[in-house]
């Protein structure tokens, strides 16, 4: 079947939904999303669509300058500008009255947020916002942002990963020294070195000297890559209200509104609960969205105006100031003995964390390793300044830079020993009882199973003909993170239920929590009425990221719904007039252990609760010590024009591990998604600085993310090793995707030309450089 | 008497004489990390902060589990304890 958009054969002659069983009633079905109506008709509100009476709009003065003393900041002629109504700087935030930045306290920290989210007395960044404005439209706001007079004092800037750990390099925080363990992982020792290192990292075991001695092949490459963003296609917004009685309540785009709360509470230096924050819905956010960036300016300025206040960002906006994921440099030498078996391995990382410490470095440092047995190892991390804007999370940060890395070798291993890439990968694979980099044990989990559903799926040897083609395949690994989640349930007169929980719904999450609390209930999705409630409504949630949401927010629900059991089956005792413990519960129907043709339906109970003692409601919470981690695996089929470069996918599956899927369409799509965005990070995207910092390809024109025009189906197989640490088995799937597309794209480059890509991205342009191609030359030299 | 083990990253080596793998006697991580500190003085600084609070990004995984509870995690005289960084994700 041709694909009408680009010509290319599908392999596949129908659009086939996967074939799918499930033993459960709910979970592993695929009913519609509760909210798909809304946002398919348009309907659904997003943050940019608040709109009331009095509302002022909000713009940003940014520094033209990437490393700059701000000596003077004049807003006199801008508040002469009629319907210019405020207008504030870093400094009246009013926790930069009592706390200075501390650079080694960085998770939470709010002085530090308040920083990055205005500056006080140095721009660290082009695209630093140094001034905040409020006026009665957009345009006045912005002329009002044309009219303020900043005098900078400008400093050398250290903008190159590399340029930024050198001894002559300018510093960004003067007074910061490299800590050894870092502040990622406590204060360790303070080697007393002034450096743009913010910390050092290691990982080490066994005897590297004697794993290399034992080797008989050994390869050791160098890699690079670039910044590249979560591309969330919705910009950040938050409209803030500040009320009479000293409360505000703040309507926003965010993953982590109890974070937006805790945030803007610490930078006013409010109490918590005066503030309220309502989540929108989100488009997308990646990780990007947990940071708070408009929140405490809005807030702030709707208590000096007393009208609401909204603010968005435009798209070069959150190209230049909202946290991008770290540019990396990494060496990587690995050695196998003849058999094939890894015997030693030697990693160097060194991650851009932006203007203030903690980038991923720690979580590559972790997981670049874990898919294999290892016993002689060596892994150093450094957490590296520079003036660029502060680095954000991204989908199983830090992972998919490594494994670009380690794929790429181990692939190389494997031909050097004329060994086929999935027998390697499957004898050092790990299982239960192996170690990671850190010491801790695995539990159960599917690496195996992955490598063997690859091996043994039908692309894996399907022919793969003609020039220019070729096939590749790498694996990753992604620990998951569980954090702690609240949910409230309640059920109504007609039986159904509302499930209420604190976690924004990014990718299909509302769906995949009110099903666990379903077939717990015996009802059925349809009968579940999720919502996302505010911090006032729900207990405190971490946030909806780290693959964590499904998996605990339906622990919380879960617990919630054996509360609703417990509650309905006394009340069915209460009717038949026995003991709770005589009335037993089977696929949503309450049965009279005495008098079994006695028997009350769920919904028929729910109808009589009023009358009988009043309405059952039940929340919990979790905070689940095990959140299980997960494998995933890529066969990629590529196609390399050797005139221009360019790199065509061909046929793509992605394998992984999910545990128990809870709704597979969602877990299919999660998928799909971050493998989508892990070609785009492979082939286009990058972040185009000039020497001054400035970044030129701000737009989603020039910044080029993979669309549906451009890329065949991506294939999935959801293998499923169940997960001891939940009722219903899942582990976390939403990051782990994005993990091994790069590498795997790489070595199909490989298969295909003969070349081995270690700088990211593998665009047109670094293709033909590789292959010697110039200019002026028609073949490769 | 059985102790609980604990594993110490290869830059806190340091203060245990290059040694990885401890043995420290303890029924919670607060009473493991008082006893470590005994044995091993300087240590308690690197994970502990004035506040009583693990140090920014880093906690302790007992029996290969992230532990939830802080210093009153409880630990068993098996327990096998590493001292690793807090992941979060995206």
């Amino acid at each position: 079947m041709k694909n009408k958009s680009n010509g290319r054969s599908s392999h596949v002659e129908k659009l086939e939904v996967h074939p799918y069983t499930t033993k459960y009633k709910v979970i592993g079905t695929r009913p519609i999303r509760h909210d798909g109506l809304a946002k398919v008709t348009g309907q659904a509100r997003y943050g940019a669509d608040i709109n009331m009476p009095g509302l002022l709009h909000s713009k940003l003065l940014r520094s033209p300058h990437a490393h700059a003393n701000i000596v003077k900041i004049d807003t006199s002629r801008a508040l002469k500008i009629e319907g210019v109504k405020a207008i504030i700087t870093g400094t009246d935030f009013p926790i930069t009255k009592h706390q200075n930045i501390n650079l080694t306290e960085v998770l939470g920290n709010a002085r530090n947020q308040a920083e990055n989210v205005l500056a006080t007395n140095k721009v660290l960044f082009k695209g630093h916002a140094v001034a905040a404005v409020a006026a009665t439209t957009p345009q006045i706001a912005q002329e009002a942002i044309n009219n303020i007079d900043v005098e900078y004092e400008i400093l050398p800037s250290a903008i190159d990963l590399k340029e930024a750990m050198s001894d002559n390099a300018p510093l960004v925080h003067e007074n910061m020294t490299t800590l050894e363990l870092g502040s990622r992982f406590g204060k360790g020792t303070d080697t007393g070195v002034k450096s743009n290192i913010s910390s050092h990292l290691q990982f080490k075991g066994g005897d590297l000297e004697k794993g290399f001695k034992e080797s008989s092949v050994i390869v050791e490459r160098e890699y690079s890559t670039k910044s590249v963003h979560q591309g969330y296609i919705e910009p950040q917004a938050s409209t803030a209200q500040w009320h009479a009685d000293n409360t505000v309540t703040i309507w926003t785009s965010t993953q982590h509104h109890f974070g937006v709360r805790g945030a803007t509470a610490a930078i006013l230096e409010i109490p918590e609960h005066v503030v309220t924050v309502i989540p929108m819905e989100i488009g997308g956010g990646f990780g990007g969205k947990i940071p708070v960036y408009l929140d405490p300016i809005c807030a702030l300025l709707s208590k000096k105006t007393g009208s609401p206040v909204k603010a968005v960002l435009s798209r070069k906006e959150v190209f230049e100031s909202a946290g991008p994921t770290s540019g990396s440099y990494m060496w990587v030498k690995m050695g196998a003995d003849e058999k094939g078996y890894v015997t030693a391995a030697h990693l160097y990382l060194a991650y851009e964390a932006g203007a203030f410490p903690r980038s991923p470095v720690g979580s590559g440092a972790v997981t670049a390793l874990t898919p294999y047995k290892v016993d002689n190892f060596l892994v150093d991390a450094y957490d590296v300044i520079v003036n660029k804007t502060k680095v954000s999370a991204y989908r199983a940060p830090g992972s998919p830079q490594a494994a670009f890395a380690i794929e790429t070798v181990i692939d190389e291993l494997a031909e050097k020993l004329n060994i086929d890439k999935l027998d390697f990968r499957l004898q050092n694979a790990v299982k239960e009882g192996d170690r990671m980099p850190n010491g801790i044990p695995l539990q159960r989990v599917g690496c195996i199973e992955v490598e063997q559903a690859m091996q043994s799926h039908p692309h894996y040897n399907a022919p793969l003909s003609g020039p220019n083609k070729g096939r590749g395949v790498a694996i990753g690994y992604w620990g998951n993170f569980g954090g702690q989640s609240s949910a409230t349930l309640a059920v109504n007169s007609n039986g159904t239920v509302n499930v209420i929980t604190g976690s924004v719904d990014i990718g299909g999450t509302r769906p995949a929590v009110a099903m666990q609390a379903a077939e717990v209930l015996g009802l059925t999705a349809e009968d579940m009425i999720p919502t996302v409630g505010d911090t006032n409504s729900v207990g405190y949630t971490d946030p909806t990221g780290g693959s964590r949401t499904a998996f605990t927010t339906g622990i919380a629900a879960i617990n919630a719904a054996r509360k609703i059991l417990n509650q309905m089956s006394d009340r069915a005792a209460l009717l038949w007039e026995i003991d709770s413990s005589d009335v037993e519960f089977t696929d949503g129907v309450f049965i009279n252990g005495n008098d079994k043709k006695l028997h009350l339906t769920f919904k028929e109970l729910a109808g009589k609760l009023l009358k009988t003692g009043g309405p059952i409601s039940a929340s919990a919470s979790a905070s689940p010590r095990n959140e299980g981690v997960t494998f995933c695996g890529n066969i990629v089929d590529v196609e390399v024009d050797p005139e221009t470069g360019k790199v065509d996918i061909l046929r793509y599956t992605a394998f992984q591990d999910v545990g128990q899927a809870a709704h597979p369409s969602y877990v299919e799509g999660q998928m799909q998604g971050g493998t989508v965005q892990g070609i785009g990070w492979a082939l286009n995207e990058e972040y185009f600085l000039s020497d001054d910092g400035t970044m030129l390809n701000s737009s989603f024109l020039d910044y080029r993310m993979p669309t549906s025009l451009d890329l065949p189906m991506i294939d999935t197989v959801l293998v499923e090793v169940p997960h001891a640490g939940h009722p219903f088995g899942l582990r976390g799937v939403g990051e782990v995707p994005i993990v091994p597309p790069m590498a795997a794209i790489s070595n199909a480059i490989y298969s295909a030309t003969g070349i081995r890509m270690t700088r990211l991205p593998m665009s047109p342009g670094a293709i033909l450089e590789a292959l010697g191609i110039t200019e002026t030359s028609k073949s490769p030299q | 008497m059985l102790m609980a083990t604990v594993w110490i990253p290869s830059l806190l080596q340091q203060f245990t004489n290059a040694e990885e793998i401890v043995s420290i006697q303890g029924k919670t991580i607060r009473q493991i990390i008082h006893n470590l500190d005994i044995k091993y003085p300087g240590i308690k600084d690197v994970l502990i902060d004035e506040h009583d609070n693990f140090k920014d990004g880093i906690t302790l995984a007992v029996d290969g589990a992230i532990n939830q509870l802080g210093l009153v995690e409880p630990v068993s005289e098996s327990s096998e304890i590493h001292i690793v960084q807090a992941i979060s994700g995206g």
